[in-house]
């Protein structure tokens, strides 16, 4: 089967700035993916590239059309949340779901009334009107009732409170992901969305420097947690990065065995949060 | 067809004044004519005036048509001239405004292309707002003749009603011809409105006028002529004085105490022809489409987020 995403060698500049430096990519269908990096770091910039929304050089291919040519086909098949409050302000709920039936064609108007019957939004009320929580969940509905083979979802849940974020990963993956579409998406709150994703991408300075499933994760990762007096031990195997904790000292490895860790203190599959720091900064250094 | 329906009921969702702005002028008419039907407000002819009922059994009754005429053009140019400055910053904001409230990246997640989009807006302000325009002339003309027309039977003569709905059409082909003018003649003007709406970052009524009088200034001292103001000048009216006749007048008078009115046939008044002959509006039309593709080019790369 292709794949959804197929990159090759892509980049883009902003003057002197490199925002991507020839990134190679394939996801596969049904998937959801994890896009994270620093700030800075090039996760908008390819996201853009993917849907058409910025010029890039290099190869690319998302459902085998290309997104600078063929954007308005692709939109029929991919759907994405850009941010937070992009839906117009001056829309009624009822207006917003009349103008998304008027204009895609794969959009059930029936899913999106069900989605919203779950909430306590109005059909009458302006959007201008609704919380930020409700304008989320509102366009969480939308998106949700369209049958696409690709959502992206760029900070998501940025600026919502813990409960609405709950929320929005729990409808995603409840009622949304059907293990043949594919998510991709980005967030800084990595504890929050690990336990739904299946890949992780680690993206730093435009680069990709990590590129696993969650499955692959625990034996190619492990993070050691020892006390003071092994550490000298430790170091000598080559960690990732270390740090220090109440009275242990805390390693990440990358392609150690947990025979040859066991002897030092205990193992654990790192979190995806200290993995990412100890990969970026790796990276970075 | 559905998703421009669609994309227009957007654009007029959003800009209540498309027809708001008509509808509130056609209703200050209504109520200048009940005014006048109820003697607060004296109609004048020449040096003298009268109650629309002391005029209406003056009037002779084969000049009522074109006295209805007269009536019902000032009110359909009063909304034309409404409507071409609601269009005006309509365009304007057509493009800025979804690129300043962010929700344009919501409108991009649609399938449908820019080209749809700015062809959407470009329909709704060159033919969704006039044809609100003239259902709104149709109202208020209706309403006019009907409270003139029943004030006059009152007063004893029913000649005004019945010359009512030939007039009204007559009035209503005339404003449809003034609009089909300006929407030809004004493309190249839309289409820069469109393509600065696209691509100003802030002030867009500036970036609209800057250039142009930037140019005229530049000519003016280094050149010490005026042709780029001439030709704005033009672009601005000339079109009006290319369709219209210039020799016929419409008017009211008054000779041996009867009240005559006469309006020029239509053969005379229009010129069509020679509007459609001109090369000053093939020309403009060629700048306009390459604003207009100017525009769609820059919604469609346009990265500013």
């Amino acid at each position: 089967m292709n794949p959804v995403i197929r990159a090759q060698g892509l980049a883009r500049r902003y003057g002197s700035t490199v925002a991507l430096d020839g990134v190679d990519l394939e996801i596969p269908a049904g998937r959801i993916v994890g896009l994270i990096g620093p700030n800075g770091a090039g996760k908008t910039t390819a996201l853009k590239a993917i849907l058409g929304l910025g010029p890039f050089e290099g190869q690319l291919e998302v459902l085998g059309l290309d997104p600078r040519r063929q954007r308005a086909e692709l939109m029929q098949q991919v759907s994405f949340i850009a941010d937070v409050a992009v839906l117009p302000r001056w829309l009624r709920v009822r207006q917003a779901l009349d103008i998304t039936a008027g204009l895609h064609p794969h959009f059930s108007r029936e899913k999106a009334e069900a989605f919203l019957a779950q909430t306590e939004i109005k059909r009458d009320s302006k959007i201008s009107a609704l919380s930020k929580g409700m304008v989320t969940q509102l366009h969480l509905a939308l998106v949700m009732a369209i049958d696409a083979r690709l959502l992206v979802l760029d900070e998501p849940t940025l600026g919502l409170d813990i409960i609405y974020r709950k929320e929005f990963y729990r409808a995603l993956l409840n009622d949304y992901f059907d293990g043949e579409r594919t998510i991709l998406l980005t967030t800084h709150q990595v504890e929050e969305i690990e336990h739904i994703l299946t890949d992780l991408l680690f993206i730093s300075h435009g680069r990709i420097v990590l590129n696993e499933s969650m499955d692959a994760l625990g034996e190619k990762f492990l993070e050691l947690a020892t006390r003071p007096d092994r550490a000298e031990e430790a170091r000598r195997l080559a960690p990732l990065s270390e740090r220090q904790g109440l009275g242990r000292h805390h390693f990440i490895f990358e392609d150690r065995t947990r025979d040859e860790l066991a002897p030092l203190g205990e193992i654990k599959v790192p979190g995806v949060a200290d993995l990412f720091v100890a990969k970026v900064r790796r990276a970075a250094s | 067809m559905k998703q421009m329906m669609t994309l227009v009921r957007r654009e007029l969702i959003e800009n209540r004044s498309g027809w708001a702005v008509p509808a509130a002028f056609g209703a200050l008419f209504v109520v200048a004519a009940l005014a006048a039907v109820f003697g607060l407000v004296r109609v004048g002819v020449m040096d003298q005036s009268m109650t629309l009922a002391e005029m209406g059994q003056e009037l002779d009754p084969s000049s009522i048509y074109p006295a209805l005429l007269v009536l019902f053009m000032p009110i359909a140019v009063v909304l034309v001239v409404a409507m071409t400055f609601v269009v005006f910053f309509y365009f304007l904001d057509a493009l800025y405004a979804e690129r300043k409230d962010r929700s344009i990246l919501f409108w991009k997640s649609l399938p449908v292309s820019d080209l749809q989009v700015v062809g959407s807006k470009y329909l709704t302000g060159v033919a969704a707002i006039p044809a609100l325009t003239v259902g709104v002339f149709l109202v208020t003309a209706f309403l006019v003749w009907l409270i003139g027309g029943l004030a006059l039977l009152w007063a004893g003569s029913g000649a005004a009603l019945q010359g009512g709905p030939a007039a009204l059409a007559r009035a209503t082909a005339i404003m449809v011809y003034m609009l089909l003018v300006q929407v030809l003649w004004f493309v190249p003007v839309h289409g820069w409105l469109l393509l600065v709406s696209a691509f100003a970052r802030r002030a867009v009524l500036g970036w609209v006028l800057a250039p142009p009088a930037l140019l005229i200034v530049a000519e003016k001292i280094l050149l010490g002529t005026r042709h780029f103001a001439d030709t704005i000048g033009h672009r601005l009216i000339g079109g009006f004085q290319l369709a219209f006749s210039n020799e016929q007048h419409a008017m009211i008078m008054e000779s041996d105490g009867a009240v005559m009115s006469s309006f020029p046939a239509l053969g005379e008044f229009l010129t069509p022809g020679r509007f459609l002959a001109a090369p000053s509006l093939w020309a403009g039309i060629a700048v306009g489409v390459v604003f207009l593709a100017g525009a769609v080019w820059l919604r469609r790369w346009r990265d500013e987020s």
